[in-house]
């Protein structure tokens, strides 16, 4: 097998860094926002604002809505509004019981699942490990 | 009292994600709208809601497209793109200036052949003037052809009536060209509702100054000279003032069109 259609074909298929960040957010971000909510009240644009602060966890602000729409509808925030003396009001989303549980119980399932991946990525020196074979000079960028 | 939710960005924005939710649960694309026009709010509260500031608002938000994959989960999102309402295209501002240009062209024309009218041309060569400058002055006794003629054209106070309908008739003639003009600014989305009600009233304020400036330097002065200027300068400020305008709202209108 010539290395560049090797290297052609595995480039199509490797997911792009946006779409593998979109799959990794969609178990995790929820309970970051559930987290957040855990010692205040908070409205929506301070949320995204602090959500998308460095990129990672958010990149558009938009997409917070549909999931405190969802985070509503399953009972685990409360929205009330609150007037505001300098500007319109605003809702303010807070942590139900169920919310509360909700991130608790997150926060040991996220620490195992953290490090079995942090394992498997970074093998210890007791895993077999591949030797290189002489003829594959291919290459992934 | 518009909101900044009712600048014409914002506005196409929602209705983009409106359609785009069509297939989410009524509940969760009612927050949905919600939250996003709460947080659209919010962020240009207090702000000048600039064409720039209001992009930037929008592109932190992200596409629509975004938000929508957001609540369409792992379903697939099914975007049908409907093409862009006839009304919002690009052909609409432009047609709107030339429109303008044409009915500015049509008024300053009728205006030109009333105020001509106006104005008596020369006098009779056998006798007294047509007519003269009604100063109020009364009992000249030196011969009226003595009396040296500072400007060949004078304004004939019996005119009045024909300087008073000048700009109703002016009017009139445009209105052919006004009335398409204001009803393709009131469909289209393209403007917000002031430079809306700028391109409608450009045309009757334009005529309202040709008309009234020169008649009100003539009311003060009592001298041609003053009536013709002020024409000439109106004119040159009407020109400049609606061609700056035109240009202003229509570039403003061809970069929102999608």
């Amino acid at each position: 097998m010539r290395a560049g259609s090797a290297s052609a074909i595995l480039s199509r298929m490797v997911p792009s860094d946006d779409s593998m960040l979109t799959h990794l957010r969609r178990g995790a971000l929820e309970y970051c926002v559930l987290a957040m909510l855990e010692h205040e009240e908070l409205y929506g644009l301070d949320i995204a604002r602090r959500l998308t602060v460095d990129g990672t966890l958010m990149s558009s602000e938009g997409t917070l809505y549909p999931l405190l729409a969802r985070l509503r509808k399953t009972g685990l925030v409360t929205t009330n509004w609150r007037e505001s003396t300098t500007g319109p009001p605003r809702r303010y989303y807070a942590l139900t019981d169920a919310g509360a549980e909700a991130v608790s119980r997150f926060r040991p399932a996220w620490q195992a699942f953290r490090n079995a991946v942090d394992s498997t990525l970074s093998p210890t020196t007791d895993a077999p490990t591949e030797a290189p074979t002489e003829e594959s000079h291919d290459h992934v960028d | 009292m518009t909101t900044s939710t009712d600048h014409p960005l914002v506005v196409s924005y929602l209705a983009e994600l409106d359609r785009l939710l069509q297939g989410v649960d009524p509940v969760e694309r009612a927050e949905t709208l919600a939250g996003v026009s709460e947080h659209i709010e919010l962020a240009l509260d207090g702000r000048d809601a600039s064409e720039a500031v209001v992009r930037a608002v929008l592109a932190e938000l992200g596409p629509a497209t975004a938000i929508a994959g957001s609540a369409y989960g792992d379903r697939a999102l099914v975007a049908a793109h409907p093409p862009t309402r006839v009304t919002n295209r690009r052909w609409l501002p432009i047609v709107v200036a030339c429109l303008q240009g044409v009915g500015l062209l049509v008024a300053i024309l009728v205006l030109s052949g009333m105020m001509g009218f106006a104005m008596s041309g020369s006098e009779s060569s056998s006798g007294g003037p047509v007519g003269v400058m009604d100063d109020g002055s009364t009992g000249q006794t030196a011969p009226v052809e003595e009396v040296p003629a500072i400007s060949p054209v004078v304004v004939d106070p019996g005119s009045a009536w024909t300087r008073l309908v000048a700009a109703p008739t002016a009017f009139l003639s445009a209105l052919a060209i006004w009335l398409p003009t204001a009803v393709l600014v009131a469909l289209t989305m393209l403007w917000t509702a002031r430079e809306k009600t700028a391109q409608i009233l450009l045309l009757p304020a334009a005529i309202v100054i040709l008309v009234a400036a020169p008649e009100i330097a003539y009311a003060i002065t009592r001298s041609t000279g003053a009536y013709f200027a002020t024409t000439l300068v109106a004119l040159a400020l009407v020109a400049i003032g609606t061609a700056t305008m035109i240009t202003t709202l229509t570039r403003r209108a061809l970069r929102r069109v999608e």
